[in-house]
């Protein structure tokens, strides 16, 4: 292993000297952010507003998404009076950028901006791009809580997060020199045995960081195993902890093992650091220079100090793709309280956890996050928690009880939840010493277990087969007026059952001219479905329900839209 | 990790009916969809012990207590009134999820659980 540089020897010269060499003004941008940290509450608030009206007037006129937004829905950025006035821009969405995709990027040419994705840890990534201008914005912020903590540029960081171990040798070796560079030292919390985190510390005493970095639910399963092993960790000046909640329990578990002041941080992807806390620990900093937070109540109203919602960022500095009002999913709870500190930047009075993931009733109702978040504040004494659905009937209700747990509490949250789910859910209350943590080294308080069935969904019933074409790639064209009438798509497998004789056979649907009537038998498909043979077509999706939508079509002799068809056994056409 | 494990199956069902001409797919009593975890339009394999044939169709309702296990339309081609059959479903579940099997009489009844 390479010796770590001097702390100053990568303050005063290495990156100073890379920095001119990028002339990205990242020290110039710190400067500024920490001058605009100690401003009036409501300067900060007249800077935010002036950033937004740039953002909201440079998305209306170059950004296609947004262009069409403004237009269809009425609104006219530039009448705005307030940020207030932004409830009227209906929220983006992950589902919309993944459908929008080029058309939420700016045609400014004189924009710039590079590609980044979410981790997919927690689900399918997000594919985004980031404004050139913003990444040292992003990079200048990211110090300015760094400094927070007590420790500067060139301090030794560690982090505990989720790095693939199987990345590509040249990705390593790059990444690996500008670690070097900058005195950061990576480990990955998706290796966590007893042998890599013996060797993990090892490398951690040798290196001396400065602070330390990670999950809450990494950075605990580390310090219990090296208070449990008696494996001696260095102090550093302070911990970093972002990616997931943060439970008191592993606050303070994680700053006795390390010795060391916690510092929790909220960021993502798509944003890099949005909050952080300051050495007052009474709550995250909101970065309102750089960012309009709301915090959005489940009734859709922003929520009251106290009240537990979901927050909805708008990013000033990514004018490239802009993320004006982002659901994240991730819910916190905001406050009035002011901070001792003096910095004008508001509160949140904590990171609640993710909402996406949800348990489903038997009636097919699904109970988000909020409510089992809340739930498990109703009753004193749960450390943790994890809730577990196999099938709709019920649930499985996993508890790390700490102070003030005792075994009647689980009647309560029973009630509550009966209350809200269904009379007869059925709850089974499992109380563990520990919870396992995702493959990535992350916790996961909601588990979708539900099993999926294969049902029906699309049908074409009576057709006819209008001709083949050996000579093309196996698959059967359908005219696409069919194919639109049975909710059958472009290269969906099928299942072919052909009435004249008998052969069934899978292959995927490829439109044929819409009015046709034409459905052609291509490549090997033409060997068992020949002109003027019945067929049946169909196509199958996987469903938690106990039926779905059905488009069942009836076509006649000339695979012409008869009617919509509902079965029922002994029916005969 | 979620794998396609067998959920239900009904063992030893004898064809009641196989029609052509009939809509649908297999007519199932609907006690016995509910006995053997099924539902309605779910995907279902089939295999006929007496002829070899084995097609994938799916589930549409029989009367209750009817007894009925119908092969309607294209499938009336393959498998006829009279044939042994196992009925199967799949789904996409949990590792030590433990699949529904049921057996049945010559008279398409409700005989018991199989192991």
């Amino acid at each position: 292993m390479f010796p770590s540089l001097p702390e100053s020897l990568v303050r005063n010269v290495v990156y100073p000297v890379y920095r001119g060499f990028r002339k990205d003004r990242v020290l110039d941008i710190l400067d500024e952010l920490e001058h605009n940290q100690f401003l009036p509450e409501r300067e900060i608030e007249d800077l935010k507003w002036r950033k937004l009206s740039v953002l909201l007037e440079a998305a209306g006129r170059h950004v296609p998404y947004y262009r069409d937004l403004f237009e269809r829905e009425g609104i006219d950025p530039a009448a705005f009076e307030s940020p207030v006035d932004m409830a009227a821009i209906p929220f983006l969405t992950k589902e919309v950028i993944r459908g929008e995709k080029r058309k939420m990027i700016s045609k400014d040419p004189l924009r710039r901006g590079y590609p980044s994705s979410t981790g997919g840890s927690m689900g399918e990534p997000l594919h985004f791009w980031c404004d050139t201008a913003a990444g040292p914005v992003r990079r200048a912020n990211t110090m300015r809580g760094y400094r927070w903590t007590g420790s500067d540029i060139g301090g030794r960081q560690a982090m505990l997060w989720g790095f693939h171990l199987d990345r590509p040798l040249k990705d390593r070796i790059s990444e690996g020199a500008k670690s070097f560079f900058n005195n950061i030292m990576t480990l990955s919390s998706f290796d966590m045995t007893p042998e890599t985190m013996r060797r993990y510390a090892a490398k951690l005493r040798r290196f001396r960081p400065s602070i330390v970095i990670g999950y809450p639910s990494a950075l605990t399963v580390f310090s219990e195993f090296c208070r449990g092993a008696g494996v001696r960790l260095p102090s550093p000046k302070a911990v970093i902890t972002g990616g997931e909640r943060l439970f008191p329990h592993q606050r303070d578990l994680i700053e006795e093992a390390f010795h060391a002041d916690l510092f929790d941080r909220y960021g993502s992807r798509e944003f890099s650091t949005v909050a952080h806390e300051c050495s007052e620990h009474k709550g995250l900093h909101v970065f309102n220079d750089l960012f309009h937070v709301e915090v959005i109540h489940e009734s859709g109203r922003a929520a009251q100090s106290g009240e537990i919602g979901e927050l909805v960022i708008t990013d000033l500095s990514n004018l490239y793709m802009p993320f004006i009002r982002y659901r994240t999913g991730d819910l916190a709870m905001p406050t009035e309280r002011k901070c001792p500190c003096g910095r004008g930047l508001p509160l949140l009075e904590r990171i609640e956890g993710r909402s996406f993931d949800s348990i489903v009733t038997p009636e097919g109702k699904k109970v988000g996050g909020f409510f089992w978040t809340w739930l498990s504040r109703a009753v004193p004494g749960i450390d943790r928690f994890q809730i577990e659905q196999r099938d709709r009937a019920g649930i499985i209700f996993r508890i790390v009880p700490g102070e003030g747990w005792r075994d009647d509490h689980m009647e309560v949250l029973a009630g509550k939840i009966r209350e809200n789910c269904c009379e007869n859910f059925r709850i089974d209350f499992q109380v563990v010493d520990d919870i396992p943590l995702t493959p990535a080294g992350k916790a996961k308080f909601i588990i979708s277990n539900i099993e999926e069935r294969l049902v029906i969904k699309s049908k074409i019933h009576k057709a006819h087969i209008s001709g083949d074409a050996p000579e093309e790639n196996d698959c059967l064209r359908i005219d696409a007026k069919l194919m639109e009438l049975s909710n059958v798509a472009a290269f969906e497998k099928i299942l072919i059952v052909n009435a004249t004789s008998g052969a069934r056979l899978e292959t995927f649907a490829l439109e044929a001219e819409s009015g046709s009537g034409d459905i052609i038998a291509c490549g090997a498909v033409s060997r068992l479905c020949r002109p003027g043979d019945e067929i049946s077509v169909m196509a199958f999706t996987w469903s938690t329900g106990e039926s779905g939508d059905f488009s069942n079509i009836l076509v006649d002799e000339e695979n012409r839209f008869v009617r919509y068809l509902t079965e029922k056994a002994g029916d005969r056409i | 990790m979620k794998r396609l494990l067998l959920k239900s199956m009904i063992l030893g069902a004898t064809v009641t009916q196989a029609d052509l001409r009939y809509v649908g797919s297999i007519t199932i009593d609907e006690d016995l969809i509910d006995r053997a975890n099924m539902s309605e339009h779910e995907n279902v394999h089939v295999v006929d012990h007496t002829n070899g044939h084995r097609l994938q169709t799916y589930v549409i309702k029989g009367e209750r207590g009817s007894c009925v296990i119908g092969m309607n339309g294209a499938a009336a081609h393959l498998i006829k009134e009279g044939d042994e059959i196992d009925i199967m479903a799949y789904s996409w579940s949990s590792d030590d999820a433990r699949p529904m099997l049921i057996e049945l009489d010559s008279g398409n009844r409700f005989k018991g659980y199989a192991g």
